[in-house]
């Protein structure tokens, strides 16, 4: 060892004996330590989310709400007028005999049901007098007045059982189309932008510049909608989505203005839906006229957004004791091709967090161009109780070719919150809540609410 | 050997307990920056000496101009050279320096920081790191005669 009285080796003797010196503090110190360590930090929450989750639900209730009372008034109205109209008829005929004995039945009481006899033959259209129009599922129809005078001849027999009745009753009915059933209105949006623009971010940089955006990304969606005209609807739609491009101009640090187009959709949708619609017509027929009708909706679809093939059946009843068709049990079998799908997003987004999480928060309008061709089958195979049954033959098969074209626009508000820790690749959970701007197809108009849950990789 | 290290920047071993309570506080509060790409005593140990810098920053005569004998006598009826291990004998000089002396000896000396990083983290200039290196080692050269003398 070097002498520790010489310059350096005194450095070289302290730091040898010192470098690695070790000493226990007293008995009581670490007794005097425990009371000063700090309690665990908090997990804070972000009240932003939960703000905007609960305003999304009071606004989805809200807007509900409004539609349901708007129906509600528009039933009323129906029955309203539907019951002017009757009475108007009855004091027409008090004045006037009776033109035919059939008019004459169908303007008696309700009757007692009677058991099923002999067949009997069709009455011809010629001799078929001023009859009820088909008041079921026919609301744009019962809002006029119905009265003898112009109430259309028909015959009977091809009452709810021509393929017309049946593309009829389907689109301008309370039921909504399939045409607008599975609408993927809720295509990924890029949550995150490349990491060059967060870089830049990061040095609060505040230019205003173009940032392309350019990714691909898998996506799970469960969304839950509901719509309706004078009915009430629910359906769940259980999706999965792929989407292909989306492009975004970034603005300034914090917006991003984005929109997209939709390569590739997947679908399994299974649609359980009750419908009530009660429904009032006048016409030469006398009694209780309400119609409950339920009915559940199947479908699965595989295809693109340009291009989908759908699948599904529907089962209908009319259980209602008191209807004067009689109870009525059918079986729709259903192909949609839908040839014409077009979907444009625009979404206005302010990005906020961090280079590892980032939190959205979007608003955007979305229009929907859809053409279909849409095949329908559709079977009654049970009908009983029919009053009317000398005039009708309720079992019956229908075959529907109809084509749908249907445009409207969509206001979504929603919230995401994505994770990006490895490259370029993100993870990310969304809500959203989305509502029609524009009523489509008959009238219907939607209100929907869902969960987006999808990776995806930043070019 | 966090305490060890509290010792050599503390004038006494009270001095010292208080550093390494701050210090461990500092850690339990900063232990989510730890990167583990180097080792955690390392990590522990920066962690001690940077708590030590700030708390004796905060007295203001880190750098008194004292006559080195006079220094070199304050500590005289210190430890027994001989009686107690050599270690704990140098330390006991080392805790004696000036507080700014010290600091300089032990970033210097024992970490092995540079005159530049040390003027840095001092916040003087690279020639009073040198000239307060100087003063330290005589002073403890002295106080390491007296002793061998005795």
């Amino acid at each position: 060892m070097s002498d520790p009285l010489k310059n350096k080796g005194l450095a070289d003797f302290f730091h040898q004996h010192l470098d690695h010196y070790e000493e226990e503090p007293g008995a009581d110190f670490w007794d005097q330590l425990e009371p000063q360590i700090p309690a665990p930090p908090q997990k804070r929450r972000s009240p932003l989310l939960w703000w905007w989750l609960g305003g999304m639900l009071s606004l989805s209730l809200l807007i509900a709400y409004v539609i349901y009372n708007q129906r509600k008034v528009e039933q009323l109205e129906d029955a309203i007028i539907a019951q002017q109209a009757l009475v108007e008829t009855l004091r027409e005929e008090q004045n006037t005999p009776p033109e035919t004995s059939v008019a004459i039945a169908s303007a008696s009481p309700p009757a007692t049901p009677v058991a099923p006899g002999p067949p009997v033959q069709p009455v011809a259209p010629s001799a078929t007098p001023a009859v009820l129009p088909p008041v079921q599922n026919r609301p744009s129809e019962l809002r006029t007045p119905a009265t003898p005078a112009n109430l259309p001849e028909q015959d009977l027999t091809t009452i709810n059982n021509t393929p017309e009745e049946r593309v009829g009753s389907t689109e301008s009915s309370s039921l909504p189309p399939r045409a607008t059933q599975p609408i993927p209105f809720l295509a990924p949006k890029p949550i995150v932008p490349k990491r060059q623009a967060l870089e830049n971010e990061a040095t609060n940089t505040t230019t205003i510049g173009f940032t392309p955006l350019f990714e691909i990304g898998a996506y799970y969606e469960q969304w839950l909608w509901a719509s309706g005209t004078g009915s009430n609807a629910e359906a769940a739609d259980f999706s999965a989505r792929g989407q292909g491009l989306q492009l975004g101009l970034r603005l300034g640090s914090h917006w991003r203005l984005s929109t997209g187009l939709g390569l590739l959709q997947l679908r399994v949708a299974s649609r359980g839906r009750t419908i009530l619609a009660y429904q009032s017509a006048g016409g030469t027929r006398v009694g209780n006229d309400l119609i409950n009708s339920y009915r559940y909706d199947f479908e699965s679809a595989l295809g693109t957004t340009a291009y989908e093939s759908a699948i599904g059946f529907a089962l209908q009843a009319d259980p209602a004791a008191n209807y004067q068709e009689g109870q009525n049990f059918a079986i729709d079998v259903e192909e949609m091709v839908r040839i014409n799908y077009l979907r444009l997003p625009l979404e206005l987004a302010y990005l906020g967090g961090g280079p590892k999480w980032e939190w959205t928060l979007g608003l955007g309008v979305d229009y929907y161009r859809m053409a279909a061709l849409r095949v329908t089958g559709r079977l009654n195979p049970v009908n009983i109780n029919n009053t009317r049954s000398e005039l009708s033959n309720r079992q019956s098969a229908a075959l529907a070719l109809a084509g749908l074209d249907d445009t409207f626009w969509a206001g979504r508000l929603n919230a995401g919150l994505a994770w990006r820790g490895a490259g370029q690749w993100r993870v990310g959970l969304r809500s959203f809540g989305q509502w029609s701007l524009t009523n489509f197809s008959a009238g219907q108009s939607l209100v929907g609410l869902g969960l987006q849950l999808g990776a995806a990789y930043e070019f | 050997m966090l305490f060890g290290v509290c010792l050599r920047y503390a004038a006494n071993r009270q001095e010292a307990e208080d550093l390494l309570q701050e210090s461990l506080l500092r850690i339990y509060t900063d232990l989510y920056q730890y990167q583990p790409t180097g080792p955690l005593g390392a990590w522990l140990r920066r962690v001690t000496v940077n708590v030590a810098l700030q708390q004796l920053r905060k007295k203001k005569r880190l750098f008194p101009t004292e006559d080195l004998d006079q220094l070199a006598d304050r500590g005289e009826e210190e430890e027994d050279w001989f009686a107690e291990d050599r270690a704990r004998a140098l330390l006991a000089m080392v805790q004696q320096l000036p507080e700014g002396y010290r600091l300089v000896f032990n970033l210097h000396v024992i970490e092995g920081l540079s005159h530049a990083e040390i003027a840095q983290h001092l916040d003087i200039s690279v020639n009073t790191s040198k000239s307060q290196l100087s003063r330290s080692k005589a002073l403890l050269r002295k106080m390491l005669e007296k002793k061998v003398s005795t």
